[in-house]
């Protein structure tokens, strides 16, 4: 009974992830890839090892005489800091420079970086004024968490409606399978399968990153230790990036669960099916009652903050939303159990174009 | 009437003003190939979605036992049915239909359908929507055939292909498909084709049941008189149901008559089921 059940559900989730494959399974390898690529690009072409994110910077730079390595680390808000005021030891900069004498123009990795010099004093290893390198790695998280959401709206919106345009839906109604055992692959796909794609990716693509840190650092003649890995909050990273997922995919429920209504109930466009009521819900409220109750609800149960490793709040996994709350959390929920069954009951019965 | 695969009872269905099916009633025993032959917009199809619990519809209606609207994923599982072709997902794999079906049918006999595929041009690494028309609705085929149903129902399953491929296909259904157990429920326009894998057949006009008879009474009750000459004018004297012209006479078609009365007349023969459907159908209600 078990390995029946195993097989049908695992057989329902095998034909999403065929029928997209591109956006759900190739995207995030493919992101994860290019990172790569542009971090390995960066060492051979410009000298300079980057890691761009939402929320931070390592760069290391060998220009002419002098090998850099600045760490920026950007909070909301804070700009990355200026790599002049290295000198400041309450910088977020951090700046290594090596001998004078070692002038190359290239990266050489067969280069003797023993010679180094230890940073200059107020400068030194252990890094102060850099609270960690998460940030950093957080920041490629967070642009794969983005790709994530996209990827996952058009995911939802087209599930439910693609095969009713190109009328297999004819040949999935032949099949044993009921509307509701669809509808909840479908939004397993979206909450589970898919973030566990993009997350592992996105720790491949991380976990890339430190070793090419660690690489370059024990070339440079750095302490590997203090350097990069000391600087890593591995429990923390962890801990923010999956837990915060998971935060946000409680709170996002109702969201993918109306993205899966409008999929099954559209005729032409899910899209406009999925937005054009809830502005026009903005609107009239704005007009009428001059207020903003809805604008906010939908402000909280959007993806925001994708990565959060505060846990320093009250509430657990640091719920950090507009006028938070347990309440908001459970009519989210509440309406996106409603959502869907209202999405099973139109594949039910409302399938016809 | 407990073993019947389908019974239904004043079924009814309306669009808006329109009543698609009106009143149908249709019982079915285990073993019956039912034809279902109806001008366009006759109600065909919205009857078959009816019975496979696709679309809503009043009245009493139980197939296998089972309500098919609300019961429609576990009845699946003793029904298959083509809707129409060319409905398979265009952007999946013949490999990954197989391993689809595979995984969520029980009745399904995997080793069977690539050996059904493998008499075919059918690769299993193509995707469908490369296959051609013909070749879709063998993959459809070979999955529906491999599937151990209880009934099985096929709308238009053979529109727009090319005869010898139609007749193909209705060999495959009759000769590997067909036993004393299962039933089949064919809609078409090509009645020709059909006709000698039947043995009950149904005219739908107008969302009711025109006629509904088993193909063997169907020969005891109607009869074809050919009649040249004068005898056209004494053969239509006598209340018929349709008639043609033909090569220097007439055709007609009588029923519920005795057919040695008509001997005389000219040629007896039983009428096909073409030109049985245009005299009940075919605007000569005023005969009947």
């Amino acid at each position: 009974m078990f390995k029946t059940s195993y097989t049908h559900w695992s057989t329902l989730v095998r034909r999403e992830l065929q029928e997209y494959r591109g956006s759900l399974v190739w995207t995030p390898l493919a992101i994860a890839c290019v990172l790569v690529l542009i971090m390995l690009a960066g060492i051979f072409f410009a000298n300079r090892f980057s890691v761009l994110g939402g929320m931070g910077a390592v760069v290391i730079e060998q220009s002419g005489e002098a090998v850099d390595i600045r760490i920026g680390v950007r909070g909301s808000g804070d700009t990355v800091v200026n790599p002049d005021n290295a000198a400041d030891p309450e910088s977020d900069a951090y700046r290594i420079q090596d001998a004078p004498e070692q002038a190359s123009n290239g990266w050489d990795f067969s280069r003797d970086w023993k010679e180094l010099q230890p940073a200059p004093p107020g400068k030194e290893l252990a890094g102060e004024g850099i609270k960690n390198l998460n940030p950093v790695l957080d920041g490629i998280h967070s642009m794969m968490m983005l790709v994530l959401i996209l990827v996952t709206a058009n995911y939802l919106l087209g599930c439910l409606y693609a095969d009713r345009k190109d009328r297999s839906i004819l040949f999935w109604k032949s099949m044993p399978v009921s509307a509701r055992d669809e509808v909840i692959a479908k939004l397993g796909v979206a909450t589970l399968v898919a973030p566990a794609l993009f997350i592992a990716a996105s720790l491949l693509a991380q976990l890339a990153m430190v070793l090419l840190a660690v690489l370059l650092a024990a070339r440079a003649g750095l302490d590997v230790m203090t350097v990069v890995l000391g600087n890593i909050e591995f429990g923390a990273l962890l801990w923010g990036q999956v837990g915060g997922w998971m935060k946000n995919a409680l709170w996002i429920a109702p969201v993918y669960a109306w993205l899966m209504l409008a999929s099954a109930a559209a005729k032409r466009s899910p899209f406009l099916f999925a937005v054009a009521p809830v502005i026009a819900l903005l609107v009239l409220e704005k007009i009428m009652l001059g207020s903003h109750h809805v604008g906010t609800a939908l402000l909280n149960h959007l993806p925001q903050y994708v990565v959060d490793a505060d846990t320093s709040n009250d509430l657990p996994f640091g719920l950090n939303r507009v006028n938070v709350g347990y309440i908001s959390l459970l009519l989210g929920l509440l309406s996106a159990f409603v959502l869907l069954w209202l999405a099973v009951w139109l594949r039910r019965h409302r399938w016809e174009l | 009437m407990t073993d019947m695969v389908v019974k239904a009872r004043g079924l009814e269905r309306r669009f808006g003003e329109q009543q698609a099916v009106a009143g149908v009633d249709l019982a079915l025993a285990p073993g019956t190939v039912l034809g279902l032959i109806g001008p366009n917009g006759a109600g065909k199809t919205t009857l078959l979605r009816a019975l496979l619990g696709l679309t809503a519809c009043r009245g009493e209606l139980a197939v296998l036992g089972f309500n098919p609207r609300r019961e429609q994923a576990k009845l699946m599982e003793q029904v298959c049915f083509i809707a129409d072709t060319a409905v398979l997902p265009r952007w999946m794999t013949v490999l990954q239909l197989l391993d689809y079906v595979t995984g969520v049918h029980p009745a399904f006999d995997r080793a069977q359908a690539e050996a059904f595929l493998a008499t075919t041009d059918v690769r299993l690494n193509r995707r469908v929507g490369q296959l051609s028309k013909g070749m879709t609705v063998q993959l459809h085929l070979a999955l529906v055939m491999a599937i151990d149903a209880r009934l099985l129902v096929l709308d238009e399953p053979t529109l727009g292909l090319d005869i010898l491929f139609r007749k193909h296909f209705f060999e495959q259904l009759l000769n590997d498909y067909f036993d004393e157990e299962r039933t089949i429920i064919i809609s078409t326009h090509q009645v020709e084709e059909v006709e000698h894998i039947l043995t009950h057949v149904m005219f739908m006009n107008n969302g009711q049941t025109v006629l509904f008879e088993s193909m063997d009474t169907l020969a005891e009750q109607f009869v074809e008189l050919r009649v040249v000459g004068e005898a056209v004018a004494r053969a239509e004297a006598i209340p018929h149901i349709g008639q043609r012209q033909l090569l220097g006479g007439k055709a007609l078609i009588y029923e519920g008559i005795d057919a040695e009365s008509l001997a005389p007349l000219g040629e007896l023969r039983t009428p096909t089921l073409a030109d049985l459907f245009v005299a009940k159908v075919g605007g000569s209600s005023s005969h009947v």
